[in-house]
């Protein structure tokens, strides 16, 4: 194997792997906390590259701050989302929250199929397809700031956890919500919260990924997957885990092509997932229980 | 096993389910069709269609139905179609399959058994269209296929099926016979594929007619459906640089793969691919990057083809009407699918009749000029009258390069590198 395209490979790979791991951040956030596996997280990422690309083309705004802004329409529409729809079941068994959510997902992608045909749309600015090349190896500028950004609001998340008042009483509910309660945290607000911090990072993930790869209406449920195999390869709610193990994902899939041949670049992520299931079913950096 | 641990694992086999579900879904009728009311037409003629109006399919169903809506609307303004001292008025009627190639076939069943219509018209892709032919055979109705191209459809002796598409084996033929007239022609190709029928069948005719032309195959790579990174195949081919890259696969691939050749600095001297750039989304998406990229097609707006005022008119007439109507550019697809109903009314003149099987036998020697071109099917059913179009797109344009009697414009090659652009 020429180790020149095996280097590559990782890069691309840690590339990749960095808009998998914000991807799966927002949804093991939701998990982890209010013990709901959100199937329409894709959808939201979705939304988000969509709003940024609508930016984009209708009002000539820069990707990035199209981004920005998907973010935070996201955040609102998580919020809302969460008060008037998924509130209803959030107590009920984790099938319910399936149900629910998986039919949220059918609802926001048949409408933005009506809404904007099934299109592949990409965003191209002068810098698409530009790099700065490092000896044998080639890095895509707007991949690295993808990547850079999602490394930045995986930290910009942890700070908010561990050093403010609001973090740690999400983090508290997480871990008991009847002591949650019992202290005086409204878990309501707080599940409101958080169900808009995930959204707002899907929107986040999404407007950095229709910057970097084609995007359509039914692009969603390839990320709710991606999602699903990180937070269960990383540990679940944790965002040190959704960072590793979206890493891991995406550098398995571009080097396991690589070496096997890109047939098998979906089996190996799989692969790996239940490898880890096997042998730390608790993911790599979770812990027993936490879930 | 912990209680979190066995909650977890269950939590993941109820996703699997959900996500695979999601490919499926159940049958529900789709909206009835119009279709205006056409002056003298005295009797109903019911023409049904599967097609994916939602799913992943949803974009091609909706420019298969337009093109199917624009024939029945045109032909009821020209007052329906004549046979056997009648007027038959068209009415179409359609159900959502929702991509999924199982409700296709029970739809057809459907449409035939219970609705009654008295022909078929295809549904999307060579897969749902070889499975619905055997519905069709079953109950001796014709079907007309604007969307099946791969020879192995055609192969499995069904009487009923008549596509408009030329083979796939003409696709890969007409592609290297254009690159093998140059100059200094290219001398190695390496191919990535999609694995999946339609692409894997279109990426084996060009290896065969490259090899045929004494071209060698440096490389053949086959990347997964709904890949979301072609580095590693992309870097594959780069390490054999290769005189040209066809890249076979749909839209989404073939932007992805062009945006990467981008960024990996890959330059051969031609890149070929194919179902893509036909598509105004591919250069919408790619803008300048789209540029120089040469794409094999059934049909293109530009060529010279003309009913003599029978229906649409030209080529370019239809393409007019259509871009009017939808707002959106026509591609071959819709273009064959309006082509399918010329070429049924056609048959049914020429039967004097609407009586299947004779109308079925009337289409097996038909020959006709069409907007869509000249029609003739081969023993099999596959239309081989109509050649294969090849376009390239520069500054943004489709312009077909070959043939040479439907030529616009000249073929641009060596494609300069990325750099130099």
């Amino acid at each position: 194997m020429d180790s020149g395209l095996l280097g590559q490979a990782l890069v691309n790979g840690i590339l990749l792997g960095g808009l998998y791991a914000l991807v799966a951040l927002g949804f093991s956030l939701v998990w982890g906390v209010m013990n709901v596996i959100n199937v329409s997280h894709g959808a939201f990422v979705m939304l988000g590259a969509f709003t940024t690309y609508w930016l984009f083309v209708g009002a000539g705004l820069d990707p990035f701050l199209g981004a920005a802004l998907a973010t935070v329409l996201m955040f609102a529409l998580g919020y809302l989302l969460q008060k008037y729809v998924i509130n209803l079941i959030v107590r009920a068994p984790i099938f319910m929250t399936l149900i629910l959510t998986f039919g949220l997902n059918l609802v926001i992608v048949n409408l933005s199929i009506v809404a904007w045909t099934g299109d592949v749309r990409s965003i191209t600015t002068g810098l698409s397809g530009h790099g700065v090349v490092v000896g044998p190896l080639i890095v895509p500028y707007l991949r690295a700031a993808a990547l850079l950004v999602a490394l930045l609001a995986t930290l910009a998340l942890f700070l908010f956890m561990d050093r403010t008042r609001t973090g740690s009483a999400i983090r508290a509910t997480r871990m008991d919500l009847l002591a949650a309660e019992g202290v005086g945290i409204r878990i309501d607000y707080i599940y409101a919260l958080t169900f808009a911090i995930g959204a707002a990072l899907a929107g986040l993930a999404g407007g950095l990924i229709s910057m970097t790869l084609p995007i359509t209406p039914i692009m969603g449920l390839t990320y709710t997957g991606k999602a699903f195999v990180v937070t269960a390869l990383g540990g679940l709610g944790n965002m040190a885990g959704a960072l590793v193990g979206g890493l891991l994902l995406g550098v398995a899939e571009t080097v396991g092509a690589a070496l096997l041949g890109p047939g098998y670049q979906d089996a190996i992520g799989y692969a790996l997932l239940v490898l880890i299931l096997v042998v730390r079913p608790t993911g790599l950096l979770g812990r027993v229980g936490y879930a | 096993m912990s209680a979190s641990v066995r909650h977890f694992a269950s939590s993941l086999a109820l996703v699997t389910a959900l996500v695979l579900a999601a490919c499926g879904g159940s049958a529900v009728p789709g909206r009835g069709a119009e279709g205006q009311t056409g002056g003298s037409a005295t009797e109903t003629l019911l023409i049904g269609a599967a097609l994916p109006l939602t799913g992943d399919l949803a974009r091609e169903g909706k420019q298969q139905k337009d093109g199917y809506d624009l024939w029945a609307e045109t032909v009821n303004a020209k007052g329906g179609i004549p046979a056997g001292g009648k007027r038959y008025r068209v009415e179409m009627r359609y159900y959502d399959y929702k991509s999924d190639n199982t409700q296709a076939v029970k739809l057809v069943e459907k449409l035939i058994t219970e609705d009654h219509a008295q022909f078929i018209f295809g549904p999307y892709g060579s897969g749902a269209t070889l499975a619905a032919s055997a519905v069709t055979d079953k109950y001796e109705v014709p079907m007309l296929s604007p969307s099946a191209s791969s020879e192995s459809v055609f192969q499995q002796g069904r009487r009923y099926l008549f596509g408009l598409l030329a083979p796939n084996a003409l696709v890969g033929q007409a592609s290297i016979d254009l690159l093998s007239t140059l100059p200094a022609p290219p001398q190695t190709v390496a191919i990535i594929s999609r694995n999946d029928l339609f692409p894997k069948a279109v990426a084996q005719s060009i290896e065969a007619a490259a090899r045929a032309r004494g071209m060698e195959i440096v490389s053949f790579e086959e990347y997964p459906i709904g890949a979301s990174d072609l580095s590693t195949p992309l870097l594959t081919a780069k390490a054999r640089n290769p005189d040209v890259l066809v890249g076979t696969g749909y839209t989404n691939d073939l932007v992805l793969m062009t945006r990467q050749m981008k960024e990996l600095r890959f330059n051969p001297k031609a890149t070929v691919q194919t179902t893509g750039p036909t598509y105004a989304s591919y250069t919408e998406a790619l803008g300048a990057d789209a540029n120089y990229v040469i794409s094999p097609t059934w049909w293109a707006p530009g060529l010279p083809y003309t009913d003599s005022g029978k229906l649409f008119g030209s080529a370019a007439d239809y393409a007019r009407l259509f871009q009017d109507k939808y707002k959106y550019e026509v591609d071959y697809a819709a273009a064959a699918a309006a082509g399918c109903g010329a070429v049924l009314q056609a048959a049914i003149e020429a039967a004097g009749t609407i009586d299947p099987v004779r109308v079925r036998d009337a289409l097996a020697t038909l020959e006709v000029n069409t907007f869509y071109g000249p029609i003739k099917f081969n023993e099999v059913g596959q239309n081989t009258g109509t050649g294969i179009t090849i376009i390239q797109i520069q500054n943004g344009q489709q312009v077909p390069v070959a043939p040479p009697e439907a030529a616009t414009g000249r073929l641009m090659y060596p494609m300069p590198e990325w750099d130099r652009r």
